[in-house]
């Protein structure tokens, strides 16, 4: 027998009510008249799955429903008539070894994802769209920033065409599936800045044409945007982060305030650090790229300590990041200048320049 | 049923008229419970790609509303979790074509907002609808009946019209918008009212605007004099550290008292046929729950997490109360419809705020 409350359906009348099995056949009937409120056989009712010990439900086909929290009496009931499938859930939730194996694979689960799974998954669907549509949406990109904030290089047109062939000089054509491409815009609040779209277009901004004293340090620029092309760090960036942001939806699953301020910042950390990673691999890039044709690697160093002394906002560029002390290294996007330092050795070049 | 306080007598069954009873909401939902559910469903999710989550929000939901209780019963939540998955599928193929036009060209960003902005009416009726039709207390349905051009009034007209009123309008916009929440709410066949008025709204965010004014100008104004410090970035630095803590927590305070007033001038003005909701939030434990809640979780790296939930809907529930003038015996249900889940998922995807 199980006590609970007994409901029509029709209305709300709550019935104090006993209910019994005989056979195939239910009876439920009020608790203190013993009135029977209900009499159906065993096959025309649902029981839901526990959920803890909140109260338990009993639908009936008719529309009825019995209300209990006797949830260990339901459970022999539903042992005897109606085997569930989901009682294995109730069984997880209630053994502390299981929490602790669970919570624990939980931890290694999203480690191996945010290690391994989330980079290694984005960097084959980045190589597996085909490069057209790569030209296109880097064309797009372009216009809307030079609507946004960039604006018509001030550079001489000479000198525009002697930077872009000194750079393409150096590549073959052949070896890279992007049409690469060099632009020069004046960056404004972008500052002394260079970046590269998925298209294979690189633009560097005049300001920093203007801060770099010898050719070769642009050069070191654009063998470390060249790595971002390669290597699709753009895509590869956007999947990331939709990536998370689908698994973040998906498990907390509430769009609460409470709920976006837990995942904010640990997303927000990570993203960083996906993008440091980023760097590495252009600067490994650029890294081999110098090597292999001979050219000084100081001159990287000497441009990013230049880029570091000049910058003052913290855009997000090839290594116009400030980084006032070391210890902020892991907040950080891009790769400590000392570790730059130890991979390219010491500043080639030495000089001043008036922005 | 021996858990709930018999917070009435025997004498349920007899309707009288003139004694109205107060029933209280009772919350028996614990910690240490949903800590145990929750991480069996992020477990499920994790291992099925995301496919378990929509049987995870509908146990989550049943252990919510099957712990909350009302007169000797409590609440029910009947959402098919494969109903729920279509619509976590259609607003996750959504986003996945939003994310790929928006790497295409990023002028899509903008066309995406606008559309989602119109649509919102709809994803919101149909999200309270869903919900609505899916809770049951006592076997009888909620239902919600609110159309889309209603909505679309409410929450697109209206609020247009801020531009041209500077935000004047504001509070009357939101008192539109939770009247047309609760004017629309059924439970049975019997409609749910909102009684506020206008002028409810006006009072409380004119106090809310006063404190955020004045708080700005206590806070900042000796930030100007900050200027001075320039050549000494470290004494600004310290005076930014007495500043900015002072602004966060003072603002944290406001945002709070805001919290809480609006659900109590909500609940209290809500009645259902002749019974009456009332809501006595305070600010203070409000408060001293935020605060609580948010070190507990960063302490335990987001372990504290379902302990935050329960103990948020523990101190929701306990200060609501239901005043009613016969007994609760006497709602009839009515015919529902079914409703897709599409709205409310969407919605929960891009994080539309319904706001009830």
């Amino acid at each position: 027998m199980i006590q609970g409350n007994f409901f029509g359906g029709s209305d709300s009348k709550r019935h104090t009510a006993e209910l019994t099995i005989s056979g195939d056949t239910i009876i439920v009937h009020e608790a203190v008249s013993q009135q029977v409120l209900l009499q159906i056989e065993s096959a025309a009712l649902a029981i839901n799955a526990r959920v803890g010990n909140s109260i338990r439900a009993i639908t009936f086909n008719n529309g009825s429903k019995f209300e209990t929290n006797d949830n260990a009496a339901v459970d022999a009931l539903q042992a005897q008539i109606a085997p569930s499938k989901q009682q294995w859930l109730y069984w997880l939730e209630n053994h502390y070894p299981m929490m602790f194996a669970m919570l624990a694979s939980i931890i290694v689960i999203t480690w191996l994802s945010i290690q391994y799974g989330i980079p290694s998954s984005a960097k084959w669907v980045a190589h597996q769209v085909p490069a057209d549509l790569y030209y296109d949406t880097g064309e797009q990109t372009l216009k809307y920033m030079d609507k946004a904030m960039l604006d018509p290089s001030t550079l001489p047109i000479e000198r525009q065409q002697a930077l872009r062939e000194t750079f393409l000089s150096l590549i073959d054509k052949k070896e890279h599936d992007l049409p690469v491409r060099i632009e020069f815009r004046q960056g404004n609040i972008m500052g002394a800045n260079a970046f590269a779209l998925p298209s294979g277009m690189i633009v560097f901004t005049d300001e920093l044409v203007n801060l770099a004293c010898d050719d070769q340090e642009l050069v070191a620029i654009f063998g470390h945007e060249l790595g971002h092309i390669e290597h699709r760090h753009m895509v590869r960036r956007v999947l990331q982060s939709s990536i998370i942001a689908i698994a973040t939806v998906m498990l907390i699953g509430d769009a609460t305030f409470l709920g976006e301020a837990i995942v904010a910042l640990p997303t927000f950390f990570l993203e960083m650090n996906y993008s440091r990673d980023f760097e590495r691999e252009a600067d490994a890039y650029a890294l081999s790229f110098m090597q292999q044709r001979d050219i000084t690697t100081g001159f990287f160093t000497s441009i990013m300590n230049r880029l570091e002394l000049t910058s003052t906002d913290d855009i997000e560029a090839v290594g116009t990041e400030q980084e006032p002390n070391n210890s902020e290294g892991y907040f950080s996007t891009h790769p400590l200048t000392e570790e730059r330092i130890k991979q390219f050795g010491e500043a080639e070049t030495y000089c001043s320049t008036v922005l | 049923m021996d858990k709930v306080e018999p917070t009435i007598n025997s004498s349920e069954n007899s309707s009288n008229h003139l004694t109205p009873k107060e029933y209280e909401f009772d919350f028996t939902g614990s910690g240490s419970e949903y800590f145990r559910i929750w991480i069996v469903n992020i477990l499920l999710t994790i291992l099925t790609l995301g496919i378990y989550s929509a049987w995870a929000k509908v146990r989550t939901k049943r252990y919510f509303y099957g712990n909350t209780h009302l007169a000797q019963s409590s609440f029910d939540y009947l959402a098919n979790p494969i109903t729920i998955l279509k619509g976590r599928l259609i607003a996750m193929a959504l986003l996945i074509i939003f994310i790929g036009l928006r790497s295409l060209n990023p002028v899509f960003e903008a066309f995406f907002f606008l559309a989602l902005f119109l649509f919102t009416p709809w994803l919101i009726v149909r999200s309270l609808a869903f919900n609505a039709l899916n809770s049951a207390y006592r076997n009888i349905r909620f239902n919600f009946i609110g159309r889309t051009g209603a909505a679309a009034k409410e929450y697109i007209a209206f609020p247009l019209l801020v531009f041209f009123t500077f935000g004047l309008i504001f509070p009357y916009i939101r008192y539109r918008q939770t009247r047309f929440t609760v004017d629309n709410h059924l439970f049975g066949d019997q409609h749910f009212k909102f009684n506020a008025t206008s002028g409810d709204y006006y009072k409380l965010f004119a106090i809310v605007f006063v404190a955020m004014i004045a708080i700005s100008i206590i806070g900042f104004m000796p930030m100007a004099s900050l200027g001075e410090l320039k050549d000494d970035p470290e004494a600004m630095m310290a005076a930014m550290a007495v500043y900015l803590p002072f602004i966060y927590i003072a603002m944290g305070l406001v945002g709070v008292y805001a919290q809480v007033k609006l659900l109590n001038l909500l609940f209290s003005n809500v009645t259902l046929a002749d019974h009456q909701f009332e809501s006595s939030l305070k600010v203070g434990p409000m408060l001293w729950l935020h605060i609580s809640n948010l070190l507990g979780i960063i302490v335990t790296l987001g372990l504290f997490y379902p302990w935050a939930k329960i103990r948020m809907a523990r101190y929701r529930l306990e200060q609501l109360n239901f005043i009613a003038t016969t007994d609760l015996n006497s709602f009839t249900a009515s015919q529902p419809e079914n409703v897709s889940a599409t709205g409310d998922e969407i919605g929960e995807v891009f994080a539309v705020d319904v706001g009830f």
